[in-house]
C-alpha cells in the first residue's frame, strides 16, 4: 500500500516531469514552425553565391550543420545534411550512407507524382527522383510545394546559390569566416528570415520560457526536499536513535526517493502515450538527458539537506 | 511592532525570502512578455485580418511588355497624358482602392552604406560603382509606393512620421523613410541627394519605419522593409518642360499603373469595381492592361494565420503549467514556513496577539517580496526589455495577487488551526 507521502512525492514529480516534458514539446513543436514557415530554413542560414560547385562537395562544415544548393525558389539539392530531422509527416529525410536519386517533397507535390513500379516519382531535367518522404505539417503552408533532391546530377548554371544551414549561429558564423578566409572571393549574402519567428519574435519569448522553466525546476526540487526532509524528519531521527548508521539511514532515504521517482516516470510515461499520443518525444536524447540530470540533481539536493539535518540535529 | 516583526522574519529567513523574489520576479517577467507577445500575435492577427480576408486582390499589369509594343504606344503624341488621365482614375476610384509598388533602386553617393543595402545584394550579384558625370554613386534597393498603398498596408513610423496626403504633392525635397535598418546610418531631419531614373532628387529623411514592418509584395505577404528606401509615388501635374522629363514622367507612370485592385470580396463589390474600370479605362483612353492574378495572398494569409494561432496555443499551455507549479511552490514555502515560524506565532498569540495581527503579518510578509518582484518585473520590461505597455506590466501584477492570497491564506489556516496551541474559538478578528 503507497503511503500518502510517497502518494505526495509521485503526484508532484509527475507534474514536475509532464512539465518538463511539455517545455521540451514546445521546443520541438517551435523549432518545427520556424522551419515549416521560412521554407524549411532555420533563423541561422546564410548563402554563398558560386560558379563552382566542387569544392562544395568536400567542404568540411561540421555535424550540426548542412549544405544546399538553390535549383529555384521551391527545389534544392541536399549536398550534406547530418542526421538533420526535419518535420516530416511520412517516410523518412535522407540519412548518411543513402545511395541512388531520393526526393522528399511537400505535400502539393506528392499529389502530383508519377507512380512507376509502385513508387512514387518526380522528375527534374529528364532524372527522376525516389519519393521517400514527405515535408509538413498538419497544417498547409508555403513548404507544401518544396521539393528537396539527393543524389543526382545538379543542372549547371552560370552560379550557384549555396546555403550553409544548421542549428547553431554560432557554428554557422564560424563556418562562414573559415570559408570566406579559404575563398575570399565569394560572394556572400546575409538573407532575409522569414516565418513565424521574424512575425511574432518568437525567439526570444522561447528562451525566457526556458529560462522560467529551468528556474522553476531548480526552485521546485529545493522547496520540495526541504518539505520531504521536514516530513521524513522524526522517522530519520527515531532510526537515528536505534542505533542505525547515518549511512544506512541515507541509503534509505534515498532509494525511497528512487523509488518514487521510478513510479513518477512511469506515469509521466503512461501520460505522453495516452495522453499527448506523441511517442517520439520519449525517444528524445534532449529528455533522456535532462530526466537523468534532473534525477541526480533531486538526489544530491536531498542528500544535501538531510546531511545538514544530520549534522545539525544528529550529533 | 509589525514593523519590527517583519525586519526580525526577514532576517531570519533571508535565503527563502530571496527565492521566492527571484523565482516571482522571473514570473511576472514572463506573464508580462507573454501578454506582449500575445497582443502583437493578437495585433498582427487583426492587422492582417484587416488587410487580407474578405477583400478581394486583383493584380493588373500593363500590355507593353513587348519592346515594339512599348514603342509603339510611346511615340504617340497624347501617350502621357493617356497614362496619367488612366492613373489618376485608378487612385480616385470609389469601388475599389489602388495600390502600386514599384521596386525601382535609387542611386546614391554615400559609399560607407553598407552593401546589405544594395541593390541586387541578396540575389548574390556584385555592388557596381555607377559612373555618372564623373561621380561615383552606389546603387540601393528602395521601393516607390502610392498614398493608397501605405494606408493600406498601416505603414507605421517608430520614429518621426508616416507621409500624409500633402507629401505626395510635388516640392523641391522628396519626404522619404526608412527601413528600421537604417537607424545606425540616418536620422529623421537627414538630406540625402539621389539619382533616381537619372534624375537628381533632394530627399530628407522624415521617418523610419516600426521594425520589421512588412507588406504583401512579389506574391510573397512577408517583404520585409527594414532594408529599404521608400519613395512616395508622386503625380507629376504639370506638363513636362523637356525630352527628359518627358522620358522621366513616362517611366515613372508606366511603374504606376502596374498594381493591385482591392475590394470587398463579394460580386456586388466586385461587379462595380470592373465597372468602374471600365469606365476609367475609356475616360482616359487608355485600354492597355491586363489582370494577371487573382487573390494571391489567400492562401499565404491563411497559412500564417494557422501557425500564428498554433504558436499562441502552444504557449498558453505551458504558461498554465508554470502557473500552478508556482502556486504549488508558494504553498510548499508556505508550510516550510509555518513549521519555522509557528514557534514565534504561539509566543505571539499567547501574549494575546489577536488573529487579524497575525493575518496582517502573514499579509505583509510577503505582500512585501510580491512588491519588490512587482517593481522589479515593470524596470526590466519598460527600461531593459522595452517591451508591452503599462497595461501589460498591471496584468503581470495579477500574479503577484494569486501568490499573496495562496500564501496567506494557507499560512494562517495552518496558524490558527494549529494543535499544539488551543485558540480560543469565540476570539474576535
Amino acid at each position: 500500500m503507497i503511503k500518502l507521502k510517497n502518494l505526495i512525492f509521485i503526484s508532484f514529480f509527475t507534474v514536475v516531469i509532464i512539465f518538463i516534458v511539455q517545455i521540451i514539446f514546445y521546443n520541438m513543436r517551435q523549432n518545427d514552425l520556424v522551419l515549416i514557415s521560412n521554407n524549411f530554413y532555420t533563423n541561422n542560414y546564410t548563402v554563398f553565391y558560386d560558379q563552382d560547385l566542387e569544392k562544395w562537395r568536400n567542404t568540411e562544415i561540421g555535424d550540426k550543420c548542412r549544405l544546399f544548393v538553390e535549383y529555384d525558389n521551391n527545389t534544392r539539392f541536399c549536398l550534406e545534411n547530418n542526421e538533420w530531422n526535419p518535420p516530416i509527416i511520412k517516410g523518412k529525410f535522407f540519412s548518411k550512407g543513402l545511395k541512388g536519386k531520393k526526393a522528399v517533397v511537400g505535400k502539393d507535390i506528392e499529389k502530383q507524382a508519377e507512380h512507376l513500379n509502385g513508387k512514387k516519382i518526380i522528375s527534374l531535367n529528364n532524372e527522376k527522383y525516389e519519393i521517400i518522404g514527405i515535408l509538413g505539417g498538419d497544417f498547409t503552408s508555403k513548404s507544401d510545394s518544396l521539393v528537396l533532391l539527393y543524389g543526382g546530377e545538379i543542372p549547371k548554371q552560370n552560379r550557384y546559390k549555396i546555403v550553409l544551414d544548421g542549428d547553431s549561429k554560432k557554428e554557422i558564423r564560424n563556418i562562414t569566416k573559415r570559408i570566406m578566409r579559404q575563398y575570399p572571393n565569394l560572394i556572400h549574402a546575409e538573407p532575409d528570415i522569414e516565418g513565424v519567428a521574424r512575425v511574432t519574435g518568437t525567439l526570444f519569448f522561447q528562451r525566457l520560457l526556458n529560462l522560467n522553466g529551468f528556474i522553476l525546476v531548480c526552485f521546485l526540487i529545493f522547496i520540495f526536499f526541504a518539505f520531504w526532509e521536514r516530513m521524513h524528519k522524526k522517522e530519520n531521527y527515531v532510526l537515528y536513535l536505534l542505533g542505525v548508521n547515518n549511512k544506512r539511514i541515507m541509503l534509505y532515504y534515498i532509494r525511497n526517493i528512487l523509488a518514487n521517482f521510478t513510479f513518477s516516470i512511469i506515469v509521466s510515461c503512461f501520460y505522453i502515450l495516452v495522453v499527448m499520443k506523441d511517442i517520439n518525444i520519449l525517444v528524445q536524447p534532449a529528455l533522456i538527458h535532462i530526466l537523468f540530470g534532473f534525477v541526480l540533481l533531486s538526489v544530491v539536493i536531498a542528500l544535501g539537506l538531510l546531511r545538514g539535518t544530520m549534522n545539525k540535529n544528529f550529533a | 511592532m509589525l514593523i519590527k516583526e517583519l525586519i526580525l522574519f526577514y532576517k531570519r529567513n533571508l535565503n527563502i525570502c530571496l527565492f521566492v523574489y527571484i523565482q516571482i520576479t522571473i514570473f511576472m517577467v514572463l506573464i508580462g512578455t507573454f501578454y506582449s507577445f500575445i497582443y502583437d500575435l493578437d495585433f498582427e492577427n487583426s492587422d492582417m485580418k484587416k488587410m487580407y480576408e474578405d477583400n478581394a486582390i486583383y493584380q493588373m499589369i500593363d500590355n507593353y511588355v513587348d519592346g515594339n509594343e512599348f514603342n509603339k504606344f510611346v511615340v504617340q503624341k497624347d501617350s502621357l497624358s493617356k497614362l496619367k488621365n488612366f492613373y489618376n482614375g485608378l487612385e480616385n476610384a470609389e469601388s475599389f482602392h489602388y495600390i502600386t509598388i514599384a521596386n525601382q533602386h535609387l542611386l546614391i553617393t554615400d559609399q560607407s552604406i553598407p552593401d546589405k543595402f544594395a541593390y541586387g545584394y541578396a540575389n548574390g550579384m556584385e555592388v557596381p560603382s555607377v559612373n555618372v558625370d564623373n561621380k561615383v554613386y552606389k546603387p540601393i534597393k528602395s521601393l516607390q509606393i502610392n498614398l493608397n498603398g501605405a494606408k493600406f498596408f498601416n505603414l507605421k513610423a517608430a520614429e518621426g512620421k508616416v507621409w500624409n496626403e500633402e507629401d505626395f504633392v510635388i516640392q523641391n525635397t522628396m519626404p522619404i523613410i526608412l527601413g528600421d535598418s537604417y537607424h545606425d546610418i540616418y536620422k529623421v531631419g537627414d538630406k540625402l541627394h539621389i539619382k533616381y531614373l537619372e534624375k537628381d532628387i533632394n530627399c530628407i529623411v522624415i521617418g523610419f519605419l516600426e521594425k520589421n514592418s512588412k507588406i504583401f509584395y512579389q506574391n510573397n505577404l512577408e517583404f520585409y522593409l527594414d532594408d529599404y528606401i521608400l519613395m512616395p509615388m508622386w503625380n507629376y501635374i504639370m506638363q513636362p518642360q523637356s525630352e527628359f522629363e518627358a522620358r522621366y514622367q513616362m517611366m515613372n507612370y508606366f511603374n504606376m499603373i502596374n498594381g493591385y485592385l482591392v475590394t470587398k470580396n463579394n460580386k456586388n463589390d466586385i461587379n462595380r469595381m470592373m465597372q468602374e474600370l471600365e469606365s476609367i479605362s475609356k475616360d482616359a483612353s487608355f485600354d492597355g492592361y491586363t489582370f494577371i492574378g487573382y487573390n494571391p495572398h489567400v492562401k499565404k494569409y491563411q497559412d500564417i494565420s494557422v501557425i500564428l494561432q498554433e504558436n499562441k496555443n502552444l504557449i498558453k499551455i505551458i504558461l498554465t503549467m508554470s502557473c500552478i507549479l508556482n502556486i504549488i511552490l508558494i504553498l510548499f514555502i508556505s508550510y516550510l514556513q509555518y513549521k519555522n515560524e509557528r514557534y514565534y506565532y504561539n509566543v505571539f498569540l499567547i501574549q494575546g496577539a489577536k488573529k487579524s495581527f497575525i493575518i496582517t503579518l502573514k499579509f505583509l510578509e510577503i505582500m512585501l517580496i510580491v512588491l519588490a518582484a512587482f517593481l522589479t518585473q515593470l524596470y526590466i520590461l519598460n527600461h531593459l526589455l522595452k517591451i508591452g505597455e503599462f497595461a501589460t506590466y498591471i496584468k503581470a501584477g495579477y500574479i503577484g495577487v494569486f501568490v499573496i492570497l495562496s500564501y496567506v491564506i494557507f499560512g494562517t489556516n495552518l496558524l490558527l488551526n494549529n494543535k499544539e496551541l488551543k485558540i480560543d474559538k469565540e476570539e474576535e478578528v
